[in-house]
């Protein structure tokens, strides 16, 4: 288990943050999240490496993209 | 098609001819974008939903903004209007607009007196920027909470005075919702500086994408990002077991399947318009619209309206000709090749303040495309029409 998912609230968000990360060297990958992941139905998220994990949460949170929650993922 | 030669004075109503550029995305959408953006995992809906997020991006680029996220795409500037306005108006308040206002305001609001919202014009054709300001401020009552207003009038061009509005309305804490629909792409707009709330735009007009195209943008730090009620509800991939609307801009005011391939042509048509730059724009446009102008005003039995005054313009000249209505002119012109349009514009109380609400007027508008020569030979039709009228 080295990798998480950031949950975000929408596409538009996912991809916004995204590119922030991207801007600031962490590398992300866009996914779909299935209705058991987000408890509210169809979402979006980044999987990204865990390593990347404390540094990516702190970048969206300085650019004040909500992260909705994040998850472990395989 | 005819092989006739056309000569295109209609930009206002939409812009052509397009950029091969906007052809050619919208196509390669077609290909590449064509999955559903934001639903699905696979490819071709990542790729879409990308194409829909540069989107965003390029309007914010355009508008000196940041938030891709408070871009709301619509199928033209009467459904932003509408999301606008019936977002934001609540039953009781009283709502200020000037009478170079199009049908998409008026109408909406209209509809809502049976909530009973009311609303009043204030003149906005008067001399120079400082009687419209004066005019918007006498308009003001107490219970008016919120103000819609065009940023050029698609009747006769005139700029209006907006930042001085947005700050009375900003001490006021009245809501100001600006029609950008003759503006965007054709005058240079920072939505920052520009002081309003939201501003509602074409993607087809001086933006030069693809028809069905439109916008909403909301202002950074507008508490308008959450607290614009839904007027279209539906799926939109997010939170979908949930019956409600999200609270969250775009999603939220965006139900239903986009317009990817419009969208992404739109993206296409606005990087063009930003290689070109929006200042170069204008200014060759003011150019040809005094051009114009001019020769519209030096030809004998031509009235012209609404462009005798200090303000800046896009280019847009409304003019009659002599005895003959204007769908007249307008049909005499589309025999020599000419397209223009006649009629009242959907704009009656522009068209009450002119003096033309009869049988309206016949609007000439220019695009980055037009030319001198196109001027010039439009002005000799014209010349000879008035001829006739003797």
């Amino acid at each position: 288990m080295n990798r998480t998912v950031i949950v975000l609230s929408s596409v538009t968000y996912a991809l916004k943050a995204q590119k922030v990360l991207m801007a600031n060297g962490v590398s992300s990958l866009l996914e779909k999240l299935s209705a058991e992941q987000t408890k509210k139905g169809c979402g979006y998220g980044l999987k990204i490496d865990n390593r990347n994990l404390d540094n990516a949460l702190a970048i969206l949170r300085k650019e004040r993209i909500r992260v909705v929650k994040t998850l472990d993922s395989a | 098609m005819s092989g006739k030669s056309l000569i295109y004075f209609d930009n206002a109503a939409t812009s052509y001819p397009k950029p091969p550029q906007v052809v050619e995305a919208a196509m390669r959408a077609f290909s590449e974008c064509g999955g559903n953006p934001g639903r699905s995992s696979h490819l071709l809906s990542r790729n879409a939903a990308q194409a829909v997020f540069e989107c965003r991006e390029a309007v914010c680029e355009l508008l000196g903004t940041n938030s891709p996220e408070n871009v709301v795409f619509t199928q033209n500037t009467t459904h932003a209007l509408n999301l606008a306005i019936k977002g934001i108006v609540k039953p009781g308040s009283h709502v200020l607009v000037s009478n170079l206002e199009h049908n998409s305001v008026i109408r909406p609001l209209h509809a809502m007196g049976q909530n009973s919202v009311n609303y009043s014009f204030f003149d906005a054709t008067g001399n120079g920027d400082e009687y419209v300001v004066k005019s918007f401020e006498n308009g003001i009552r107490k219970s008016t909470t919120t103000a819609v207003i065009t940023l050029a009038s698609n009747t006769c061009g005139r700029i209006l005075p907006i930042e001085r509005i947005a700050q009375i309305c900003k001490a006021k804490g009245i809501a100001l919702i600006v029609d950008g629909a003759q503006a965007l792409g054709e005058t240079p707009v920072n939505f920052g500086d520009l002081g309003a709330d939201i501003i509602c735009a074409p993607g087809h007009k001086g933006l030069l994408g693809p028809t069905g195209t439109g916008f909403l943008v909301v202002a950074q730090n507008s508490k308008y990002q959450t607290k614009i009620e839904t007027l279209i509800q539906g799926g939109n991939g997010v939170n979908s077991s949930l019956f409600s609307m999200p609270d969250e801009l775009p999603e939220r005011l965006e139900s239903g399947t986009l317009n990817t391939v419009g969208i992404a042509g739109l993206a296409a048509g606005i990087n063009y318009v930003k290689k070109v730059g929006v200042k170069n724009i204008f200014e060759k446009n003011a150019h040809l619209y005094k051009r114009l102008c001019d020769g519209l005003g030096n030809i004998h039995g031509v009235s012209l309206y609404g462009n005798n005054d200090d303000s800046l313009h896009v280019p847009v000249a409304l003019f009659n000709i002599g005895k003959f209505s204007s769908d007249q002119v307008a049909a005499m012109l589309d025999e020599q090749g000419f397209c223009v349009r006649s009629g009242l514009h959907c704009a009656p109380m522009a068209h009450r303040a002119f003096g033309t609400s009869g049988s309206g007027a016949v609007r000439a508008s220019l695009g980055f495309e037009n030319t001198e020569r196109q001027v010039d030979k439009f002005l000799y039709a014209v010349n000879k029409i008035s001829e006739s009228s003797n």
